[in-house]
């Protein structure tokens, strides 16, 4: 029965993944002719300009094997960001099985039932191993499917090594999640410290890739030992000692996670602090933030926000550095600098900047909003919308005060990200169009606003589906965006991607309607979800 | 004066018979009323219509003379509403979830709140997560409690309170009923039903089937009668009589139900030799079980 419940908890990640995985690398096979042209001599002009430009983008993505192949093309467009993607699937879930079955009160009927704490933390991760490797699978057999279509060979057995790679790697990142949410005494921190510990792997991982003399570091990265197999690749590598050490490496978090979740109380980390003295507290507590509509949700999210905030600020001035030395490193090469003036714009410190820090910034403002959605979405299930609208407030204020939430919250991360930008650029040497940096900043809130806009009113009617539907569209969108060019899809389809509404203003002039058509997707959201809201039942159960 | 809640013909149908159907049902202010139903009859779809939750596929409801969709805020102002369980409230101390309830509610009355948190001993010091259950409902008492309302709804408010505390609850829910508040406690905990109510209806498969007077309910003509006789038992003389049911034997004894009047038992058992003859009333329990009886797993759950 455990392993039947373990399955089932993870039913829409695996069909997600798998079925997304599979979806999207068909989609990035079929444009690899559009990409790359369909000779021979094409493909090779093709693969030589992304070998050369590739080095620069190696904190985002590691460098490509023989990209002028299908395999190699996909595994460096398509595998290396969905690895990103899939980690973060596997931090969260690694907490959720630590902390987020114990909040839902699963763990303590597991274990009344006489499910012992060993076998239920190890049902629980065979279950997701097993989930994980067919979302890999998933996401490169579309691949092998679409070969034939654009005229390749499928690499089979390279593709299943990769796969295999990933699943390692991404146990070994769900394992972590899983000991770290051990660790602390509330779930909401377990959350920020196990998914920001997989995201700082991806960070330590950028800079071992970027800078030589820290290339050291890349060892503690699971992310290193994934990219050190590259069997997707015609010629590429399959490192089987990196790969079963990542394998390892999860079993021995998971080895240590058992000893730590047998020793803490139930709906308690091994850590407690702030032990409060024996005084019966008898009245209600005088907080402002408490009192003001909108800001109890601000007050309460206040350590996740906070991560999500120092860490905005923090990854932007890392990416300032990035950004010159890589900038740098095409000034050097009168190669990249013809490349770059060929497919960019405006001053190379800003175009790098753009594809560096503004897309990651784009990533991670559509991250949040899943996140905020989810917690929307969890406090619905869990009776927390009901209870609130037992208060005397209407249904209308309920969805007001989300998007005030979501408003304030995803300006302090755009500010943040600025902050950490703008204050790090002179002292790097970067010289940025101080207006032009603004401009690219600011237009990142209507950015945030358009996701959060959808992720209210899809919240608001069916809380059940909501973080699935907002992440599907923000990898389709993303998808969209990134592909539509490729296909050369018209004008208003490829208005359709939020991503591609925001273009790259850091380096184009800055065009406003963008801005005001990600605000009306906003505004159209914030709408939609009053209308919802009064329309449907509001039930727990 | 409007009544404190009133529905016409309040349905919510959810589809293969399951939902509320026709509820009429009229709670005169000031009065405590019980809802009693097994899990599944209607009461929570009822409640949650009746705090605008869940729309009526038809009829209406209505709160101390206002209706409970369109006037949804200004029904919430005068009443005191506590779950079947609250929601998770995860890393927020109990004084955090009061202080943003209470405002929500237009204020504090940190006297109230004192008063209250000392009568049940529960200290809002504690993170929600650390409460244990009978903390957690101890909390739902005071949030619906803390803010004097005009009505209270409940649902079962006593399960899970030790003895001590579910006689505090039950005092404060007299305390309230002095003061003029009409309170409207759902449950199938009969026991918490006749400490507090004067009224009880009776839910079943969606369906009020009936609408008595506690005392009325006591009063029904459904009783226990064993009969002892001097020979042996003879069942025959009863199980054709209009009105008795279950009618059992063993050696010299016959028991069984008797429904209405008790006239044609009496007449049954003239001239004969009954050395014993007893006839009880049932209890609170057991005339809720005979609304179930088709169904005895269901009542019993």
């Amino acid at each position: 029965m455990i392993r039947w419940f373990a399955w089932h908890l993870h039913r829409r990640g695996l069909i997600g993944f798998t079925v997304g995985g599979f979806v999207i690398s068909f989609f990035y096979g079929a444009a690899f002719t559009q990409a790359a042209g369909t000779t021979a001599a094409s493909q090779a002009a093709f693969g030589r300009s992304v070998n050369l430009l590739a080095k620069q983008f190696a904190f985002v993505v590691p460098l490509p094997v023989h990209p002028e192949t299908l395999g190699g093309y996909e595994q460096y467009k398509w595998l290396a960001g969905a690895i990103a993607m899939m980690m973060i699937w596997a931090g969260l879930a690694g907490v959720g099985v630590g902390r987020g079955d114990e909040e839902r009160g699963l763990t303590a009927e597991w274990l009344a039932s006489g499910v012992s704490r060993t076998r239920l933390v190890l049902a629980r991760s065979a279950a997701f191993s097993v989930v994980l490797v067919l979302a890999c699978l998933g996401s490169v057999l579309g691949i092998v499917a679409v070969a034939p279509t654009v005229h390749q060979d499928p690499n089979v057995a390279g593709e299943l090594g990769k796969a295999v790679s990933m699943a390692a790697g991404l146990f070994a990142g769900y394992a972590l999640a899983l000991l770290i949410s051990q660790l602390p005494a509330e779930r909401q921190t377990a959350t920020a410290f196990g998914v920001g510990a997989v995201v700082l792997l991806l960070v330590v991982n950028g800079i071992a890739d970027t800078i030589d003399s820290a290339s050291w570091i890349g060892v503690i990265s699971p992310f290193h030992w994934m990219e050190r197999t590259s069997s997707a690749a015609p010629g590429g590598t399959f490192d089987l000692g990196g790969t079963i050490g990542l394998a390892l490496a999860g079993v021995v978090f998971i080895a240590a996670t058992i000893p730590i979740f047998q020793r803490r109380d139930i709906g308690s980390g091994l850590f407690t602090w702030g032990r409060r003295g024996t005084t019966s507290v008898r009245v209600a507590s005088r907080n402002v933030m408490l009192r003001l509509p909108f800001t109890e949700g601000l007050w309460e999210q206040r350590v996740g926000l906070g991560v999500w905030v120092v860490s905005t600020l923090l990854l932007g001035s890392v990416m300032v550095a990035v950004t010159k030395s890589t900038a740098d490193a095409i000034f050097a090469d009168p190669h990249l600098v013809a490349i770059f003036q060929r497919v960019g714009t405006g001053s190379i410190y800003e175009s790098m900047l753009g594809f560096i820090w503004f897309d990651i910034a784009l990533l991670l403002l559509a991250g949040y909003a899943v996140v905020q959605v989810s917690r929307w979405s969890t406090q619905d299930q869990e009776g927390r919308v009901e209870m609130l609208l037992t208060a005397p407030i209407s249904r209308s204020r309920v969805v007001i005060e989300r998007a005030l939430e979501f408003a304030v919250a995803s300006l302090l991360i755009v500010i943040a990200g600025y902050v950490g930008v703008a204050s790090r650029a002179p002292a790097s040497g970067l010289n940025l169009d101080a207006g032009h940096l603004f401009a690219a900043s600011v237009l990142l809130w209507p950015f945030a606003l358009a996701f959060g806009g959808l992720g209210v009113a899809v919240v608001s009617r069916w809380p059940r589906i909501a973080v699935p539907f907002l992440a599907a569209f923000a990898v389709v969108e993303y998808i969209l965006g990134d592909l539509g060019p490729l296909f050369k899809f018209p004008d208003w389809l490829q208005n359709l991607s939020v991503f591609h509404l925001y273009g790259n203003p850091v380096v184009q002039s800055v065009s406003w309607t963008p801005a005001l058509s990600m605000t009306v997707i906003f505004v159209v959201g914030f709408g939609l979800a009053l209308v919802l809201m009064r329309q449907r039942d509001v039930s727990s159960i | 004066m409007p009544a404190a809640i009133s529905t016409e013909g309040l349905t919510k149908d959810y589809g293969g018979g399951r939902g509320l159907f026709d509820l009429n049902l009229q709670v005169a202010e000031g009065e405590t009323f019980g809802y009693l139903g097994p899990n599944g009859a209607g009461k929570s779809t009822t409640i949650r219509m009746l705090m605008g939750l869940v729309h009526a596929t038809r009829g209406s409801a209505s709160i101390l003379g206002l209706d409970s969709v369109r006037k949804s805020v200004q029904v919430k102002r005068l009443v005191g509403y506590m779950a079947g369980e609250l929601p998770q409230f995860g890393g927020l101390r109990g004084r955090d979830i009061v202080g943003h309830f209470g405002a929500l509610h237009g204020g504090v009355d940190q006297a109230r709140v004192k008063e209250i948190t000392e009568r049940l001993d529960l200290d809002l010091g504690l993170k929600f997560r650390e409460y244990s259950t009978g903390n957690k409902r101890k909390l739902g008492i005071l949030l619906s409690f803390m803010h004097r309302p005009r009505l209270l709804i409940l649902d079962e408010p006593s399960s899970g309170l030790d003895p001590l505390n579910q006689q505090e609850f039950f005092k404060l829910a007299r305390e309230a009923q002095a003061g003029g508040a009409t309170i409207f406690l759902s449950s199938h905990v009969l026991s918490e039903v006749e400490h507090v109510c004067e009224r009880v209806g009776i839910i079943r498969r969606g369906k009020l089937v009936k609408v008595a007077r506690l005392e009325e309910l006591h009063e029904m003509h459904v009783r226990h009668v064993e009969v002892e006789f001097a020979g042996d038992a003879q069942p025959q003389l009863f199980e054709h009589l209009a009105g008795v049911e279950k009618v059992e034997s063993n050696h010299h004894r016959v028991t069984f139900t008797a429904r209405g009047s008790f006239e044609p038992v009496a007449d049954a058992l003239a001239g004969h030799h009954v050395v014993n003859l007893a006839s009880h009333e049932p209890s609170l329990e057991e005339i809720f079980l005979t609304y179930y009886e088709d169904q005895p797993e269901q009542a019993r759950a």
